[in-house]
């Protein structure tokens, strides 16, 4: 089977550590990769050596995005991500504090697959995070 | 006869010639002037006048007969001279005839002398009537002909500030501006009133006039015409109308300016609301990120660390947890309750009944192991925003699930009652109830009546209901008494 990641897309660093921990929890940290605001997410697909042009093998499993990031918006990167041929099928979730019914509405409307509110809860938190991998990781069928 | 005494008799015969003529000359001269003022007079219209006519003519024969028999030599024509015939006619027809046509003329005449009299009096007092009238009008009355003024009021020399003298004579325009206050030309204007005033079609219109010092001032005229001894005139009826319009502009001013602030206010409200909605988001993004570093990072410690960590060491990141907890259900809980009042509300017809036996059900499969005994009125609706509505009923409901714990035999009891028109909705519980004396704090926000330990609550529940009832144009109002239950009634305006 070909190596696929995780692409957390997350600027809070206690995020990115409690995500990590959680995910090594479930035995599935060597999946994960970082990157901390929206262009480095765009960048991650669509710049110079972006697995975008590299062909569909190397797209992320699935994308764990937040909605509050630095530079360009989750929600933009959401919006362009599904904009693009290439990219259009990668599974993104939406990862995020926000409950918010407009952040709900939006994410879904610019084509998000599913949407996470992460808990306060870190016993909920590692529960979510497990659920995520075994749902996107093993049951999921994608391209 | 002796000459001596004829020429005495000859003298009275000239004495008697003499008045006779004299007398005939009157009677000619009254006939004349009968037959002047009966052109003139509306006299001839009554028939009685043609006797008193005819009464005069008859005397006027008569008279002049009586002249013709002092002299003898005229006793050879039979009616005149002294004669039997012209005896007859001048004392019988002539006198007699003329006295009794007189008598009878004048008897029906009286009458009507006496009427034309009391109408010749009335036509006075009219006259003064309406110069009264005229003068002590409270408007200017002015009359107009060719441009001029030809008459006028005391109250329109009091209006224009003027003489009589100054205004007579002058026109319209030496009293109007050049422009009116529309910008139209005051002598166009003017022309175009006139002309259909003239025609027959009275005008009524607002102008501005000035007074003879040169200060406009705000008036509305009307203006008609009417036919003066056969000369077409034009009366203008003029009320100055500054205070009115001085009132009208101050109104308007008013309007104007409570539109502004109107506005004003609308646009603070929408400032606030948007910081508002930005201050939630950002409540609902960034609030939350630190406290579940402080969770996850405590749970991380006791996770990784508990052999470093004694029991106290323990409880007290348990503590760090439970409060980090807490506050995100705070935060929770506010954010809905912001949310109760950025919404926009859709309203729909709503039954409540519906709802309250979901929400009861949920509860129920909640906690299946509480009996509750639940009463709810079938049908009950009402008018409101689906959503909100439902937020309010599971808060009422969940608060009365949530005080009957304690109870024994606890019951909760939904219904509704006409009153003014209106639906009073309720929800009623046997509960723990609360101590009347602090029921103003219990619809604020964070404000609480029980121990967060026996009864587990943030108290945002009833602000959020309150929020709901106040968008919607209603209230809410509770009662209760500690350890009986309480009551809570609605309305949905």
């Amino acid at each position: 089977m070909i190596y696929k990641p995780i692409l957390l897309v997350e600027d809070n660093p206690d995020d990115v550590a409690l995500t990590l921990r959680a995910f090594e929890k479930n035995n599935m940290g060597g999946k994960l990769q970082v990157v901390t605001d929206g262009q480095e997410a765009l960048d991650y697909f669509f710049g110079e050596n972006g697995v975008a042009d590299r062909g569909s093998s190397e797209l992320p499993k699935v994308i764990l995005l937040d909605l509050k990031l630095p530079k360009v918006s989750g929600l933009e990167v959401l919006k362009k991500l599904r904009s693009d041929q290439r990219t259009r099928n990668v599974p993104i979730v939406v990862l995020t504090s926000s409950s918010q019914e407009a952040d709900v509405l939006n994410s879904y409307n610019l084509g998000a697959s599913s949407y996470i509110q992460k808990p306060v809860d870190y016993k909920e938190f590692i529960e979510v995070v497990s659920n995520l991998g075994l749902y996107w990781l093993d049951f999921n069928k994608t391209l | 006869m002796t000459d001596k005494i004829k020429d005495i008799m000859m003298s009275d015969i000239m004495t008697d010639v003499f008045l006779e003529s004299l007398r005939f000359i009157i009677l000619v001269g009254i006939l004349f002037l009968l037959v002047g003022w009966w052109r003139k007079s509306s006299l001839f219209r009554f028939k009685s006048f043609y006797l008193v006519f005819g009464g005069f003519i008859l005397l006027t024969i008569a008279s002049l007969l009586d002249i013709t028999d002092n002299f003898d030599s005229l006793n050879r024509y039979i009616v005149i001279g002294d004669t039997e015939i012209e005896s007859v006619l001048e004392k019988v027809v002539g006198y007699t005839g003329g006295f009794v046509l007189l008598l009878l003329g004048f008897r029906s005449l009286l009458p009507v002398f006496n009427k034309l009299n009391s109408a010749e009096i009335e036509i006075k007092s009219q006259q003064g009537l309406y110069q009264t009238l005229f003068e002590s009008a409270n408007a200017a009355i002015m009359l107009i002909k060719e441009d001029r003024f030809i008459n006028c009021n005391k109250k329109a020399l009091e209006m224009f500030g003027c003489k009589r003298d100054q205004i007579i004579g002058q026109s319209h325009k030496d009293f109007s501006p050049n422009i009116q206050s529309n910008g139209e030309l005051s002598s166009e204007k003017f022309m175009t009133k006139i002309a259909k005033a003239t025609v027959g079609d009275p005008q009524f219109f607002e102008w501005k006039h000035k007074r003879i010092d040169g200060t406009p001032f705000d008036a509305e005229v009307s203006i008609s015409a009417i036919h003066l001894e056969g000369d077409a005139t034009v009366q203008a009826i003029v009320r100055d109308i500054t205070e009115r319009v001085q009132a009208e502009k101050k109104l308007e001013d008013y309007k104007n300016g409570l539109e502004e602030t109107v506005k004003e206010r609308t646009t603070e409200l929408e400032e606030a609301n948007k910081d508002l909605a930005a201050f939630s988001y950002s409540v609902s993004h960034d609030l939350r990120a630190p406290l579940r570093a402080i969770d996850g990072f405590s749970e991380a410690l006791i996770e990784d660390c508990s052999d470093q960590l004694d029991k106290d060491g323990l409880d007290y990141l348990n503590r760090v947890r439970a409060g980090a907890q807490r506050m995100s259900c705070l935060i929770e809980d506010l954010l809905a309750l912001s949310r109760v009042t950025q919404r926009e509300l859709s309203v729909v017809g709503i039954n409540l009944s519906d709802i309250v036996i979901s929400v009861v059900s949920q509860l129920k499969s909640d906690e299946p192991e509480r009996q509750v005994e639940t009463v709810v009125q079938n049908n009950v609706t009402v008018k409101g925003d689906t959503h909100l509505v439902k937020i309010a009923i599971e808060n009422l409901m969940n608060n009365a699930w949530k005080y009957t714990s304690k109870t024994k035999l606890p019951r909760i009891e939904f219904g509704a009652s006409e009153n003014g028109g209106k639906t009073v909705c309720y929800v009623k519980d046997n509960g723990v109830g609360f101590d009347m004396r602090y029921v103003d704090n219990l619809f604020n926000p964070f404000q609480r009546l029980h121990d967060a330990d026996d009864f587990p609550g943030l108290g945002v529940g009833l602000a959020t209901v309150k929020r709901i009832t106040l968008r919607h144009g209603g209230k809410i109002w509770a009662e209760a008494e500690v350890d009986k239950g309480a009551t809570f009634s609605f309305v949905l305006s």
